[in-house]
């Protein structure tokens, strides 16, 4: 990643000096400004000393002294995060504790410090880096990936020998932006929020846990920004940029006035959005449109409440698989669906069943990788391949339809034959509930994701077996386009509005009203205000369900817009010839009709931006 | 001394999680756990050393018990492996 100097940054000494920017990944939105504390997580300097054999016992008690008062620290963690969070961190814990007291590992250390007379340190040391070595051999990503817990654990295991405090988030007296490579659930769960002004990491994505985290406490967060632990001190001052993804370390005074501006202005342009949030979106000429939220975890229901949404558009259910050990088990779907149904009142929720490539499960053949995964076992392909894996998440969201509203939707719909196939599995497993009693809502509304090309033209057809369709825009582009989201040399390609994407729209949306099923959009095309005209012009429209942060700034828009307006618009597009050709239009409209959004834009759409080139890290530990 | 054979079934192999509750169990026996994984041998009560042992979906792996709760040891690992652990099949 391109670290930019902007100043007059010092380039001799390594620490920095003035104004000096790095670029990450936005993870969560807004400006914060403020002190780095850097929160060490990493290796411990150790040295080495010989030992006289008298003292041999007394050091193989200092060892097994500090992992006792690790144990000790690992424990009362585990005892504040089952209070505070879900099982689903405690199992990191618990993983943990047990590698502390890992028999080969302490086996090992205590020997090295007989057999080779040397401090406790320093044997912890060689036999951690014995385990490394042999870790590293593994082609098993996932298990290759455990190197990181195991230097977790013995790095806190020496920190307490070399009598370093461990500090903690809980420690915190002053609010700092928080600098480290990573942040760990430890850290998270032991975290004072009020505390923590922002957050810059070396690594992670916006799936990572500490970006997950950022944005549901609404932390601004900038991630994946490779070696900011390096450049930063503790006590800089340091901004956070979370709209941008950047962050500046030691801003001059200019810098740090025009960014203090920059912060006023984010939060004022929420505060403005956020007071229409309980207002419906509804044109100046009276059109309604319902707008939704698209979630990836059961906490970000909160988040969307408070931005308004009126329900969930679409809760990607991948996340439930990710980050872990193995699948998610019946219980863990239905408890996470149950609290997505409980807290959506008044309306419903979309879950989607599982939408991940069958790259992500066969991992036990290397050779097996598929070349194109776009067009491969995935989606519903692969649910209805692993019946196992479908009918699990199936019995979840069915029994937790019985404590709220929800509604189900496949993904990747390209025939009749696998909506009835997914929905003779739904009724087998409607009847083994029913015969033993578990409630569940019958009625449930099942709906296909028109996000095929093949599926947009056979709308009628699929509307015979499902209750609703809902628009999935960024596959529709992809497979429209014959472009790979993740190939980065057509990335160029991606074009919401490219003609023939437009035009697919038009067709689907056109049909859907014939028929009179109820269609509805979700993907990120929903969340721009760009193509918030033609979306609602085009024809009659469910719901649009976006990103939660996007919804206060398109409701503004439609608020000030006329449904006559969009409708002229939607036709007008569908005759220009290329994708240049509809931008300039559609800017050109934009600002007649509605001149203020224009200068709204450059909040909004960065952060759409740095999700698109995220999408690659959406992958299953496993 | 007795063994056991297993064919790992688990979609993710022999991860974290059954890796846990078999180095769990085995430290409740005095007898010693050996898991074999074709050329590889590891010590079962560590699992740190079960992790390297990389054994995937499909990997026939073999456990020697040895020592004086060696019945009793193998009758609880069988039982692990038949039952919650994922869905190995001891034999």
């Amino acid at each position: 990643m391109a670290v930019l100097v902007k100043g007059m940054a010092n380039n001799k000494n390594k620490a920095v000096t003035k104004d000096y920017t790095m670029r990450g990944i936005a993870a969560s939105p807004g400006i914060a400004i403020g002190r780095v504390y850097i929160l060490d997580r990493t290796k411990p300097c150790i040295l080495r000393h010989a030992i006289a054999d008298s003292h041999i016992e007394n050091e193989i008690q200092r060892f097994n002294h500090a992992l006792e008062k690790s144990k000790a620290q690992l424990m009362e963690i585990r005892e504040k995060a089952k209070k505070d969070i879900g099982s689903n961190h405690l199992y990191i814990l618990d993983a943990h504790i047990m590698m502390l007291k890992d028999a080969t590992l302490v086996e090992n250390t205590i020997n090295f410090i007989r057999g080779q007379r040397v401090n406790a340190e320093w044997a912890l040391k060689e036999s951690l880096e014995g385990f490394l070595k042999k870790f590293e051999d593994i082609s098993d990503e996932y298990i290759s990936g455990r190197k990181k817990d195991i230097e977790q654990v013995v790095y806190r295991i020496l920190r307490n020998m070399i009598g370093h405090h461990l500090e903690s988030l809980a420690d915190l007296e002053e609010p700092v932006i928080i600098v480290a490579h990573d942040l760990t659930p430890a850290d998270t769960i032991q975290m004072k929020r009020e505390k923590v002004l922002g957050f810059a990491t070396d690594a992670g994505g916006k799936t990572s846990h500490t970006g997950i985290m950022a944005s549901a406490f609404e932390i601004p967060a900038v991630v994946g920004l490779k070696n900011i632990t390096e450049k930063a001190k503790n006590g800089d001052s340091v901004i956070v940029d979370g709209i941008d993804g950047s962050v500046i370390l030691a801003p001059d005074a200019d810098t740090f006035q025009s960014f203090l501006k920059k912060q006023q202005r984010f939060k004022y342009y929420e505060k403005e959005l956020l007071k229409s949030k309980d207002l419906p979106a509804i044109t100046k000429d009276g059109h309604r449109v319902k707008l939704m939220s698209n979630i990836e975890y059961s906490d970000e229901v909160d988040l969307a409440i408070r931005y308004g949404a009126e329900g969930v558009g679409l809760y990607r259910t991948e996340y439930l698989y990710m980050n872990k050990d193995g699948l998610p088990t019946e219980e863990e779907h239905f408890l996470d669906y149950k609290k997505v149904a409980m807290r959506v009142k008044n309306s419903y929720s979309i879950i989607r069943t599982l939408d991940l490539g069958g790259d992500k499960f066969i991992s036990e053949s290397k050779t097996d990788k598929e070349n194109n995964p776009a067009l491969g076992l995935r989606g519903i392909r692969l649910c209805l391949n692993r019946i196992d894996i479908f009918k699990t998440q199936l019995r979840g969201i069915l029994r937790a339809s019985h404590y709220g509203r929800l509604k189900l939707m496949y993904p990747m719909i390209s025939s009749v034959d696998e909506l009835r196939d997914a929905n003779q599995m739904l009724e087998d497993i409607k009847g083994e509930l029913k015969s033993k009693g578990i409630p569940f809502d019958s009625e449930i509304e099942v709906g296909a994701m028109i996000e095929t090309p093949s599926a947009s033209v056979i709308t009628d057809l699929l509307s015979e077996e499902v209750d609703f369709f809902s628009i999935g825009t960024n596959d529709l582009i992809q497979y429209t386009l014959a472009m790979d989201r993740i190939n980065e040399h057509v990335a160029y390609l991606y074009q919401p509005l490219h003609p023939a994407v437009l035009r697919m729209l038009k067709n689907i949306i056109s049909s859907a009203e014939k028929i009179g099923i109820p269609v509805s959009i979700c993907g990120m095309m929903g969340g721009d205000n760009i193509h918030t005209l033609i979306l609602l012009g085009m024809g009659r429209i469910e719901s649009i369900s976006m990103d939660p942060h996007s919804i206060p700034k398109v409701k503004k828009f439609i608020r000030q817009i006329k449904y006559g307006d969009a409708v002229r618009v939607a036709h007008e597009v569908l005759k220009l010839k290329s994708t240049d050709d509809v931008k300039k239009y559609l800017s050109e409209e934009i600002s007649r009709i509605y001149p203020e959004n224009m200068e709204e834009y450059d909040f909004s759409n960065k952060s759409m931006l740095s999700r698109k080139e995220d999408t690659s890290e959406l992958q299953i530990a496993g | 001394m007795e063994t056991i054979a297993v064919v790992i079934k688990d979609e993710f192999g022999l991860h974290a999680k059954p890796a846990f509750r078999l180095a769990q169990l085995a430290n409740n026996f005095k007898s010693e756990l050996i898991i074999e994984n074709n050329e590889r041998r590891v010590n079962g009560k560590s699992v740190l050393e079960i992790l390297t042992l990389s054994a995937n979906k499909g990997s026939e792996i073999k456990l020697v018990i040895r020592g004086e709760d060696e019945k009793d040891a193998a009758d609880r690992l069988k039982k692990l492996l038949n039952g919650s652990l994922g869905e190995g099949n001891g034999k």
